[in-house]
């Protein structure tokens, strides 16, 4: 007897592996999942091999979480396999819709990257992975590392986007039951919200000036009142709010991990702007344009703190020419 | 002049209140300058946001002129220095992504000052076609790379 339930798989590309955890986070929840569903593909619970995959039926997924971001060459070739396999496919957490905390990565090419990581005066001397390696048994072969990470959309078409790092369980309770009925119309961009982490936030925002940033260390902080107010980089207001902003209601600043708002590409310039409008200072009518520029140099790494989640899905999306030393 | 040389690309974002007003002076007194500028009229320099700025170079542009009333004279009282903030943030910006931040040029013009703009749309052009166009595509995906 064929059954109605949908089928569904989970995969990760280059990932720490949080989104996969944050697939149990849904606590009880997954006992309705896997009434409505069966999970036939999942490599972080299952044991299915490369071939299992190839073997599939084309669409023979309904729906397919693909999560992590486009690091190697595997990663890219196994997106375009599952996009065969697949019906319809959901970019699942920041790395796959937005690039991720390893998109910064994209400020650096790949030659600094590899050897920074595997010849710099931590590690030993000399030995950067090696595609190919002979042992007895045959060729082991390692995949090539592509030049700079992209968001999985660039790669394939995708469905879906839902960002997070990890998608949080609220967000889930949300989106599983829409995507896995029929009857209700998600459209691609709808699992991301156009309100900004600001917005949710309990703390009330002020807009005062501030002088400069600090860290937050360095500030007598007051965990009732705005972050952004007291003078320490978050990154609310440049930053979807779906997670209805738990870091900043137990006083850590957001660090921007849902990437923009619903409809802006590039989080980072209007953080910037956001930036700009903020910091002031009392009589800079009589300063000069340096004194002024000199207010902004509190900000540490403007480029790593803004982007951190996003910068391959930012209009830029990644550094351009030769690096130098 | 030889035809093969390099013709800059130059966005030039002019505020409505000084800037623009400023360039239209430039044209009704005949100053002459250079036709690699494209002006695009916005109503205050801190209107300009680092996405239209990397949307420009994305586009093709070689350079981007943002420009507005003289600190002081904003007719928003301080946009241009929100505009001075965020243009020293792009710079920092443009560095690290592989972009020269020369190529970002900010100046104040005021609506008499038809011959300053003329003088900085030369200037602009001039450094621009020193550092040569602005290449994007350089690098592919798969990024070949030999140890
Ligand atoms: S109106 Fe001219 S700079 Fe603001």
């Amino acid at each position: 007897m064929m059954s109605d339930k949908k089928k569904i798989g989970f995969y990760w590309c280059g990932a720490c592996g949080g989104c996969q955890v944050s697939i149990l986070d849904i606590d009880e929840m997954i006992l309705d999942v896997v009434e409505q569903a069966d999970i036939v593909f999942w490599p972080c619970a299952m044991d299915p091999k490369y071939e299992d995959v190839y073997e599939m039926d084309e669409d023979e997924i309904d729906l397919m979480f693909i999560n992590g971001s486009i690091r190697l060459e595997e990663n890219k070739e196994m997106a375009e396999l599952l996009r065969e396999k697949a019906k319809e496919i959901v970019a699942y957490g920041s790395c796959s819709v937005n690039g991720g905390l390893f998109g910064l990565g994209n400020l650096s090419d790949k030659k600094e990257l590899l050897e920074r990581g595997y010849s710099t005066k931590t590690t030993d001397e000399g030995s950067l992975p090696q595609k190919v390696t002979e042992v007895e048994e045959g060729d082991l072969k390692l995949p090539e590392m592509l030049h700079h990470i992209v968001p999985l959309e660039e790669i394939i078409d995708v469905d879906y986007l839902l960002p997070g790092c990890p998608p949080l369980p609220n967000q889930l309770e949300e989106a599983l039951p829409a995507l896995l009925d029929d009857d209700t119309e998600v459209g691609k961009h709808d699992l991301i919200s156009s309100k900004s982490v600001c917005d949710v936030c309990p703390m009330e925002r002020e807009e005062k000036k501030i002088e400069g940033l600090k860290p937050i260390q360095e500030v007598e902080f007051d965990p009732e009142e705005c972050i952004l107010d007291q003078g320490v980089l978050c990154m609310g207001p440049a930053t979807a709010g779906m997670c209805d902003a738990p870091c900043t209601e137990v006083a850590h600043p957001c660090v921007g991990c849902n990437g923009p708002v619903k409809d802006v590409k590039d989080q980072g310039s209007r953080m910037a702007s956001a930036l700009a409008s903020v910091i002031g200072v009392e009589g800079e009518e009589k300063m000069s344009e340096e004194e002024v520029q000199e207010t902004m140099e509190s900000i540490r790494d403007p480029t790593g703190s803004m982007y951190m989640f996003s910068l391959p899905s930012s209009i830029m999306q990644y550094r351009r020419g030769d690096i130098d030393e | 002049m030889d035809s093969d040389e390099f013709e800059p690309e130059i966005i030039a974002f002019l505020c409505n209140w000084c800037s623009y007003a400023g360039a239209d002076l430039a044209g009704v007194s005949r100053e002459q300058y250079p036709s690699n500028i494209l002006n695009i009229r916005v109503m205050c320099s801190s209107r300009v946001s680092p996405e239209h700025v990397f949307e420009s170079f994305q586009e093709g542009a070689d350079g981007v002129l943002i420009a507005g009333c003289h600190p002081g004279d904003c007719h928003y009282i301080d946009g241009n220095y929100k505009t001075i903030r965020k243009t020293w943030l792009l710079k920092k910006m443009m560095d690290d992504m592989g972009i020269d931040p020369d190529r970002l040029r900010l100046e104040w013009v005021s609506s008499a000052e038809g011959g300053k703009f003329a003088k900085v749309m030369e200037e602009m052009t001039d450094e621009i076609k020193k550092m040569g166009p602005l290449e994007l595509d350089g690098n592919d995906l798969s990024g070949e790379y030999d140890e």
